[in-house]
């Protein structure tokens, strides 16, 4: 399991309780041993001197447990807080690495439980369990060995109720185990059941179906209630039986005993201390048993989180070419097609961009113009033909050059907690006359000018405190500042308003001559200038031409104009 | 984060608010509790059997005498009796404490959703979504995990912890007393460690959401990260937080945890003084040397529960922590709602001087004035910003604390049954919220519905044949992402939903956006027969899409500055003017 490598580190914690843990059990099993001294020494010879130097040997062995105590609670809690936040992390940087198809695959919703849920649940299993983990075996094979010295003859008796022990344990653990990664299940389903009600509220409201989604998650809800009561009804029978065991063997060896006393091979001291260590064993074992129950949860946790960290990623960076300039972008008979699609995304694309050129390319939603965006990024792969950058096949660049040769901007407008300024340029380095630049250009520069904050406005999560055409207009100056050399726009215009939307190509169109553009659309307005525009439909293109052309010769693209242009 | 930010609920209002969340379940808490101190008696009973057999046998070595061993058998089977009842009770009492916790997380989920619905819009747009469904789903386990276990497990030990004091008092008075001392000083102890880790508590639990809320926000937006090449930045991003949790999550396990040794120590040094004084005592001739056998036993009944109580109140503050995060919730200020349910709508709504903000110092409409007159068609025209969206929220009835009035039919909005008043009204969003289900279930719910009818409906809306192109038509189903529709197709069903409802007043925002305009043309057709009997509301950019609105309204900064039909405004060469002439002339 690639989980357990993330302990390589944590051999100092382990070791650490290791220690802690014998030195408190041999405190813990010599206190009765003094009290015994001071029995049969101190009292049947009257001498208080020796019971005061015991007493005092059990204070220093009282404080010394106590202290060893606190260094065990003390590596456990950091042992288990510092292995989720390694578990964290390695789960964080594997998902950054997951391309398009992983991220859909896994869904978003377990991606979230799996590397917050699954994680804080084996943090605090381990912070409370690894510690009695430990300590528990120590405790018993030291109580195994004392019990062993005083009346070997009644060793089998704890053997034989161990052995029962251990199979009705496991018989219960086969039986409930298999429950657990469906209640894990079940905790998605609430999680993406009360995902569904947050993000839809507004038109649950104006439908006036709060009901009917209260009970959508009702079902779930009850649902996993039920299958947790079935689950405790098995695991409760645990520990009441565990004690049962424990006093019908107590019980056992003092009728046993009797023979023994009787044939004088036993003394009733040694039957009475057997017993205590008897105790002592079995509740070692019932210590265990607590940490058992947890075993199924943790296992599941890990399991889960070992799925995305064994994970292979689809796209990985295999090309060894630096991509620094652009000079063309060539698709050659390319096809994508989904995984269990019945028919191609794309089909058989033909076409050539040169440096400085200006784009359009317009089609019906669902067409494949964002598929074409996210083969140019490699998001995805092509399923046949090829993509050839300056004439090198595009996988044959390393990922994050090829990346930084577009300024794209997506089609939904995805902003990030935090300053808007981290919202543009993230960790790099710009000085303000180029955001400010950028922003003017992105026709968004009066929000920053309007705001007292400025550029260390906040936008909140899913960025609900600015309106879709600030959004918009925020991710065009992101794009933008990224100085990539082709501008990628995937209907990136949409919710902006015709006049903000010239405005904002007029100053690109002036302050970016020689980049290559390519703009994704359904307005027609917005493509009117373009150098050439392709005409998506279903998968194909339907034809290439300036606008004029086009307006004669494609049938698709006139249906378009008409459609936008209607009663002028 | 600033520490003495938090404000922490007083001890006392929690548990209040914890006894709430179990109120109505009284009986079967008592059940509960009858079967715990069942099960703590007959434990206590069995050893008092098993000392008989003990002295018995003892006696028989002593006097030399051959062992009862009928007497001892029929001890033995009486002691085994009680230790089988104790079993049987313990089952029973762990059986029915989850059966409970399971009941009331599940009410408690329930009425969190529930709640979710009721609560001020407002209020929810400034919470985290993970954070919420945090709540709901790692709060609530965490809630019914201990609340069901602790109540049990302090019944069970302070009946244990009676049991062995009065045993002990009957045995020696003064070292009783010295042993019950232990008590107040692991009272105090306990409680400085409550209150030193209480705020680690919270810390920890917010750290969590805020985790949560990253990851989300990460898985999301992922495209972004890739395209920009910037997921180093976010792991380092991602790092603090995380380390900021690891933090926060080692604070609060390792001083709640604290309570163990020291109470172990505490239970240690009690057993010295007994041995001691005890040994003292018996060199005096003032004790039985078996008397301190018992005592140091029965002192173990005491010492143990003492050690089960601390590792309980290390749960209770993590149940206190999620009952105060629940309760962020549970006591969120709801939507008013008005007391008319008896609504009519046959003349106008009315905006009256209505001034509106999201934030404060932030106005978004200012005194604006609206007069919409029933089956008009009217259009709002503006730039992104201008407060379009806003009229829409604030007729919805999602926001309640503007100034000025809203009045239907004269009436105002704040005095009507916002359920009735919504029957009036279907809108159509921007943002296409589908769930996971069927076609059908996401365009009817639970409305029933004949597929004739329905296909009908859909035929008239050019929607049916978008549908039937998908494998297994309305049956299709919509995956829990719902990522395997495009947007337009998303937008056509958001449409159809509303259709469905055939109210009296449709509200489209920017409703045809996502649509293709080839798609959008043909709707436009379609939806000029639908809203002929409706009183509609329509906010495009796409001016193409309202010049046959009965009323064009042109918004900027929250006013209105121009109103008239589409003739109208092109003859005052005005702002629409200058919109509509942008769009088609280059």
């Amino acid at each position: 399991m690639k989980i357990l490598k993330l302990l390589k580190d944590l051999k100092i914690y382990i070791f650490a309780m290791i220690v802690f843990s014998i030195i408190q059990v041999f405190c813990e099993l010599y206190l009765p041993n003094i009290m015994s001294d001071i029995v049969d020494v101190g009292i049947v010879s009257s001498d208080k001197a020796f019971i005061i130097k015991e007493i005092v040997y059990m204070l220093i062995i009282t404080v010394v447990g106590l202290l060893s105590n606190i260094m065990l609670v003390h590596a456990t809690s950091k042992f288990s807080n510092i292995f989720g936040y390694k578990i964290r992390d390695s789960l964080y940087k594997k998902i950054n690495t997951f391309s398009k198809k992983e991220i859909d695959n896994f869904g978003a919703s377990t991606l979230i439980t799996r590397s917050t849920n699954n994680v804080s649940n084996i943090t605090s299993t381990f912070s409370f369990g690894l510690r009695l983990v430990i300590f528990a075996p120590i405790m018993g094979i030291g109580a195994s060995i004392m019990g062993y010295k005083q009346a070997a003859n009644l060793a089998p008796v704890v053997v034989i109720a161990v052995v029962i022990l251990l199979i009705s344990l496991f018989t219960i653990f086969a039986l409930v185990y298999p429950k657990f990664e469906v209640i894990q299940k079940l905790l998605d389903k609430l999680n993406a059941s009360s995902r569904e009600i947050l993000s839809g509220l507004r038109v649950i409201k104006s439908f006036n179906k709060e009901n009917y989604f209260k009970k959508r998650f009702n079902k779930v809800n009850e649902e996993n209630k039920n299958l947790n009561i079935y689950l405790n009804k098995i695991l409760y029978l645990i520990q009441p039986m565990m004690i049962l065991i424990i006093n019908i063997a107590t019980i056992i060896i003092i009728y046993i005993s009797t023979k023994y006393l009787e044939a004088n091979t036993l003394e009733i001291g040694s039957m009475m201390a057997f017993i205590q260590y008897m105790g002592i064993i079995l509740t070692s074992f019932l210590i265990l048993l607590v940490i058992i129950l947890n075993i199924p949860r943790v296992i599941v946790s890990f399991k889960r989180i070992n799925e995305i960290l064994n994970a292979e990623v689809s796209i990985e960076n295999e090309g060894k070419i630096k991509l620094h300039n652009l000079e063309s972008i060539e698709f050659k008979d390319v096809c994508f097609r989904y995984e269990n699609a019945k028919s191609d995304m794309l089909k058989n694309l033909n076409f050539r961009i040169e440096k400085g050129e200006n784009i359009g390319i317009i089609g019906s939603s669902g067409s494949g113009k964002t598929t074409i965006v996210n083969l140019l990024l490699r998001h995805i792969d092509v399923t046949s033909g090829e993509i050839l950058i300056n004439g090198i096949n595009i996988q044959d660049y390393d990922i994050e050059s090829l990346r930084n040769i577009f300024a794209y901007t997506p089609q939904k407008s995805l902003l990030f907690k935090g300053s808007i300024k981290e919202n543009l340029i993230f960790d790099s380095k710009y000085n303000l006359d180029k955001i400010n630049n950028a922003m003017y250009i992105a026709n968004i520069k009066d929000f920053i000018d309007s705001n007292v904050e400025g550029y260390n406005y906040i936008v909140e999560q899913s960025a609900v405190n600015l309106s879709g055409g600030q959004k918009q207009r925020m991710s065009i100056a992101r794009a933008l500042l990224s100085g990539g050399e082709c501008l990628l726009f995937d209907d990136s215009f949409s919710a902006i308003d015709y006049i903000t939307d010239k405005r904002i190509r007029d100053a690109i169109k002036k302050n970016y001559k020689d980049k290559m553009v390519i703009l994704i659309t359904q307005r027609v307005g917005t493509i009117q200038n373009a150098d050439r525009i392709f005409v998506i439909e279903s998968g194909k293109i339907e034809s290439i031409g300036t606008y004029k052309e086009l307006l004669k010769n494609s049938k698709v693209f006139k249906e378009f104009v008409d459609s936008q242009k209607m009663e002028v | 984060m600033n520490k003495n930010k938090i404000k922490i609920p007083s001890f006392k209002e929690t548990i209040e608010k914890t006894y709430k969340i179990i109120k109505g379940h009284n009986k079967a808490y008592l059940l509960i509790i009858v079967f715990c101190i069942l099960a703590a008696l007959f434990s206590s009973l069995a050893p008092l059997f098993l000392g008989y057999a003990t002295d018995s046998l003892f006696n028989s070595v002593n006097n030399n005498l051959p062992f009862n061993i009928s007497y001892i058998i029929k001890i033995l089977l009486l002691a085994s009796s009680c230790y089988i009842i104790e079993a049987i009770c313990t089952y029973f009492k762990s059986n029915l404490a989850s059966i409970l916790g399971q009941k009331i997380g599940f009410d408690l989920r329930n009425k969190l959703v529930n709640k979710i619905s009721k609560i001020k819009i407002s209020y929810l747009d400034k919470m985290k979504k993970g954070d919420i469904i945090s709540k709901i789903t790692n709060d609530v386990e965490r809630l019914t995990d201990n609340l069901t276990e602790i109540i049990p497990d302090l019944v069970y030990n302070f009946s244990l912890i009676i049991g062995s004091i009065i045993m002990m008092y009957i045995l020696d008075p003064l070292l009783a007393t010295l042993t019950i001392t232990v008590i107040p000083i692991t009272y105090l102890l306990l409680s400085y460690i409550v209150k030193k880790t209480q705020i680690y508590f919270e810390l920890n639990q917010r750290a969590i959401g805020s985790v949560n809320s990253f990851v989300e926000e990460s898985v999301t937006n992922n495209d972004i990260i890739k395209s920009f090449n910037k997921e180093k930045y976010f792991n380092q991003k991602f790092n603090r937080e995380s380390k900021k949790l690891a933090d926060y999550g080692f604070k609060s396990s390792f001083y709640s945890s604290l309570a163990v040794p020291f109470n172990k120590a505490i239970g240690n040094i009690n057993y010295i003084i007994v041995v001691g004084i005890g040994a003292v005592k018996v060199i005096k001739g003032n004790l039985r040397l078996g008397a301190i056998q018992s005592f140091i036993q029965y002192m173990k009944d005491f010492n143990k529960p003492m050690n089960v109580i601390a590792q309980v109140i290390s749960n209770l503050q993590m149940a206190i922590a999620s009952v105060d995060r629940v309760y962020e919730i549970l006591d969120a200020e709801e939507e008013d709602n008005g007391y008319l349910e008896n609504i009519s709508f046959n003349s106008k709504i009315e905006f009256k001087d209505v001034s509106f903000s999201y934030e404060k110092g932030k106005p978004v409409l200012k005194n604006f004035n609206l007069t919409i007159e029933k089956g008009q068609k009217v259009a709002l025209v503006g730039k992104t910003g201008a407060g379009k969206t806003t009229i829409v929220n604030l007729l919805m009835g999602f926001y309640d604390d503007y100034e000025g009035q809203i009045l239907i039919d004269g009436v105002s909005l704040r005095d009507l049954d916002k359920k009735t008043y919504r029957n009036l009204l279907s809108m159509v969003l921007q943002d296409t919220w589908l769930f996971e289900g069927t076609i059908k279930n996401n365009i009817v719910f639970d409305k029933k519905i004949s597929d004739e009818k329905l296909r009908n409906i859909l035929s008239k809306a050019q929607i049916e044949h978008m549908i039937d192109t998908l494998p297994k038509g309305l049956d299709f189903n919509i995956n829990e992402e719902t990522d395997n529709m495009s947007q337009g197709e998303k937008q056509l069903l958001t449409i159809a939903r509303a259709l469905i409802q055939d109210p009296q007043i449709l509200i489209l925002d920017e409703a045809t956006s996502n649509v293709d305009t080839r798609l959008e043309y043909l709707i436009n057709t379609s939806m000029q027969n639908l809203i002929k009997d409706r009183t509609s509301i329509v906010i495009a950019h796409r001016l193409s899409t309202i010049v046959k609105s009965d009323k064009i309204i042109v918004i900027k900064n929250g006013q209105i500055l121009e109103t008239g039909t589409h003739k109208e405004l092109l003859k005052n060469k005005g702002y629409y003017y200058e919109l509509y002439t942008s769009q088609f002339n280059e």
